[in-house]
C-alpha cells in the first residue's frame, strides 16, 4: 500500500509530493488538475510494464510523447512511491538522450516508440486494474463476470461482498436473451432480475468487483467513478467499495468531480470501524498542478461547509 | 441573480453563519463591492482550523487578492482573536490582528464581532444600531422590560443580545426560521393537547 508519492515534472505536475494515503483515496480538482494523471502515475510505479495498457484504459489514447512535462522529449518525468514497511517504488519515463540506459541490477527498461522507461524494482511484483468512468455494455460485464467466478471462491465472494451491501441478495448468474449474455440476480423472488433492475450503484459494484477478484490486484485505479450513476445509488457503491477494499487489501485510487459522491464516501467510511478514506486535492497554481492530502477532520469540515474541492 | 463564483471573484469574505453571510453580503453590496468578493461560510465557528485550512488551498492563497475573517468574539475577544491570529498565521504565513489587513498577496485580516474588546456578536451590533436610534427608545424598553421580565420568570439567555434581537424582530419581521430547529431541538415540545387535534389527522397518512 502506498503511503507517499513524489511526482516530479509528470504532465502539468512540476512537483508534487502526496503523503498520508490511505486504503481508498478519492481524487478531487477542477478540470486539468491532474486527476487522471495521477492515476497514470500509480500505473507507472506499480505495474511499468503494463503501464502502456493502463494508460490506454484510463485516457483512451495513447499519449505517450506526452507524459514528461516539457512537450521537448528533453525532460525526464520522475516518478517515486514510498509502500508501507518502506519499499520504495522508482521510475523514471523520457526520450533520448535525456533518460540514461538503466544500470546496475535490479533495473527494469520499457522502450515504446516515443519514450523510454526504466524503473525500479525490476519485477514487476505489484499489480494494478485500471477501471475507466465509461459507460460499459451489460454483455461485456458479463464477459468480465463469468471469467471472474471461473473460481468457484470468487463467486462467492462475489455474492458476500455484494450481499453486505443489498441483504436479498443471494446468487448471481449468467443469463442470456437472443445473442446478448447479461447478469442475473436472485433476490428472493420468484425469478431472478435482470442485475440492471438491482440499481446502477449494484452494476457498476459488480463491474469493479469482477474486475478486480479476477487479476486480484494490489492497486485498482477508478477514473470519473461516478460516471452513469444516479446521486442517490452513491452511497451503496461506496459501502461495497470499501467493503471490497478491506477484504481484499487493494488499495483504491478514484477521481471525481462530484460533491455528492465526496459525501457519500465519508458516509460509507464513517460508519466503519477504521476510517480508510482520504480525499487527495488537486488545484493549479499559476498554470502548475499542485495537490495536497485531507484527512478525515478535514472532509468532514468541507462537507461540513459545503466547501468547493472539485 | 447567482452570487458570484469562487473562481470570479478578486477576494474572500469567511463568516461562521449563513445568516452572517446575507448580512456581510447586504452591507457590501452597499459598499459597491458585492460582485468582487466570494463569500464562505463555515456552518459555525467549530473546527474552524479545519475549515479554513480546506478552503485556503494554495491555490486559492495564490489567486485572491485578499482573505478576510468575521467571527463572533463570543464570550472572551481577546482568546477568540489570538485563535484566529494563530490560526491565519499558520496557514497563510501573515501576522494579523483584529481589524487590520497584512500587506502582501493576498491581504489577511480578520474582524472581530462587535469588536476586539467587549464580549458578543454580529447581534449586539444590530442592537446597538436599532436600540440607539431615538424613534425606537420606547420599543428598545419594551424588549428589554420582556428580557427582564423572562429572566425573573427563570428563564434566562444564553445570549443576551442574539435575545433581545430576537425578541425585536418577533414583531418587525413575521418569517421566524427558527420554530422548525427549535422544535426539532425540543426547545418547544409538542407532546400536549393542543396538539392532539392536528396529530389524530396526520396519523392516518
Amino acid at each position: 500500500m502506498y503511503e507517499s508519492l513524489e511526482v516530479q515534472d509528470y504532465r502539468g505536475f512540476d512537483l508534487l509530493r502526496l503523503d498520508d494515503l490511505g486504503l481508498v483515496n478519492l481524487i478531487v480538482g477542477p478540470n486539468n488538475s491532474g486527476k487522471t494523471a495521477l492515476l497514470e502515475v500509480l500505473a507507472w510505479l506499480t505495474m511499468p510494464g503494463a503501464a502502456p495498457m493502463l494508460l490506454d484504459t484510463l485516457r483512451g489514447d495513447k499519449g505517450m510523447r506526452w507524459v514528461a512535462r516539457a512537450a521537448t522529449g528533453q525532460t525526464v518525468a520522475r516518478l517515486r512511491g514510498v509502500l508501507r514497511g518502506g519499499e520504495n517504488r522508482e521510475v523514471a519515463i523520457g526520450a533520448e538522450p535525456g533518460l540514461r540506459a538503466p544500470v546496475g541490477s535490479g533495473v527494469g527498461a520499457l522502450s515504446l516508440a516515443d519514450v523510454q522507461a526504466v524503473y525500479r524494482p525490476a519485477d514487476g511484483a505489484a499489480r494494478a486494474v485500471a477501471i475507466s468512468g465509461q459507460a460499459r455494455s451489460e454483455g461485456s460485464i458479463a464477459g468480465q463476470f463469468a471469467a471472474a467466478v471461473r473460481a468457484p471462491s470468487s463467486e462467492a465472494s462475489i455474492e458476500d461482498l455484494l450481499r453486505s451491501v443489498d441483504s436479498r441478495v443471494r446468487s448471481l448468474r449468467i443469463d442470456l436473451t437472443g445473442t446478448e449474455p447479461f447478469i442475473s440476480v436472485d433476490l428472493g423472488m420468484p425469478e431472478r432480475l435482470p442485475l440492471s433492475q438491482a440499481g446502477q450503484g449494484m452494476v457498476r459494484l459488480v463491474s469493479i468487483l469482477t474486475a478486480l477478484l479476477g487479476p486480484k490486484p494490489d492497486v485498482c485505479l477508478l477514473d470519473e467513478i461516478e460516471n452513469g450513476i444516479h446521486y442517490s445509488a452513491l452511497q451503496t457503491l461506496w459501502e461495497g467499495l470499501a467493503e471490497i477494499a478491506e477484504r481484499l487489501g487493494v488499495q483504491v485510487f478514484a477521481t471525481t468531480h462530484s460533491a455528492e459522491c465526496l459525501a457519500a464516501a465519508h458516509r460509507a467510511f464513517a460508519e466503519r470501524d477504521t476510517y480508510g478514506l482520504r480525499v487527495v486535492q488537486l488545484y493549479l497554481v499559476n498554470g502548475t498542478a499542485g495537490g495536497r492530502t485531507l484527512a478525515r477532520d478535514q472532509i468532514e469540515a468541507l462537507i461540513e461547509a459545503e466547501i468547493e474541492v472539485r | 441573480m447567482a452570487p458570484p463564483s469562487l473562481e470570479q471573484c478578486r477576494s474572500i469574505l469567511v463568516t461562521e453563519g449563513y445568516s452572517d453571510l446575507v448580512v456581510m453580503a447586504e452591507l457590501l453590496e452597499s459598499l459597491g463591492i458585492a460582485d468582487l468578493v466570494f463569500i464562505q461560510q463555515l456552518g459555525g465557528k467549530a473546527n474552524l482550523r479545519a475549515k479554513l485550512e480546506v478552503l485556503l488551498s494554495p491555490s486559492v492563497l495564490a489567486s485572491k487578492s485578499a482573505i478576510g475573517v468575521v467571527v463572533d468574539a463570543d464570550s472572551s475577544p481577546a482568546a477568540t482573536g489570538r485563535s484566529v491570529a494563530e490560526t491565519l498565521r499558520s496557514l497563510t504565513g501573515r501576522n494579523v490582528s483584529h481589524g487590520e489587513w497584512s500587506p502582501g498577496q493576498p491581504r489577511v485580516g480578520f474582524y472581530l464581532l462587535p469588536d476586539a474588546h467587549t464580549a458578543g456578536e454580529l447581534e449586539t451590533l444590530v442592537w446597538r444600531a436599532w436600540s440607539s436610534r431615538p424613534e425606537e427608545a420606547d420599543a428598545a424598553e419594551c424588549v428589554q422590560a420582556f428580557l427582564g421580565c423572562m429572566e425573573a420568570a427563570g428563564r434566562s439567555a444564553k445570549s443576551r443580545d442574539k435575545a433581545l434581537v430576537g425578541a425585536m424582530l418577533s414583531v418587525l419581521w413575521d418569517d421566524d426560521p427558527r420554530l422548525g430547529p427549535a422544535v426539532r431541538g425540543r426547545a418547544v415540545g409538542l407532546n400536549h393537547a393542543a396538539f392532539d387535534g392536528l396529530r389524530a389527522f396526520l396519523s392516518v397518512l
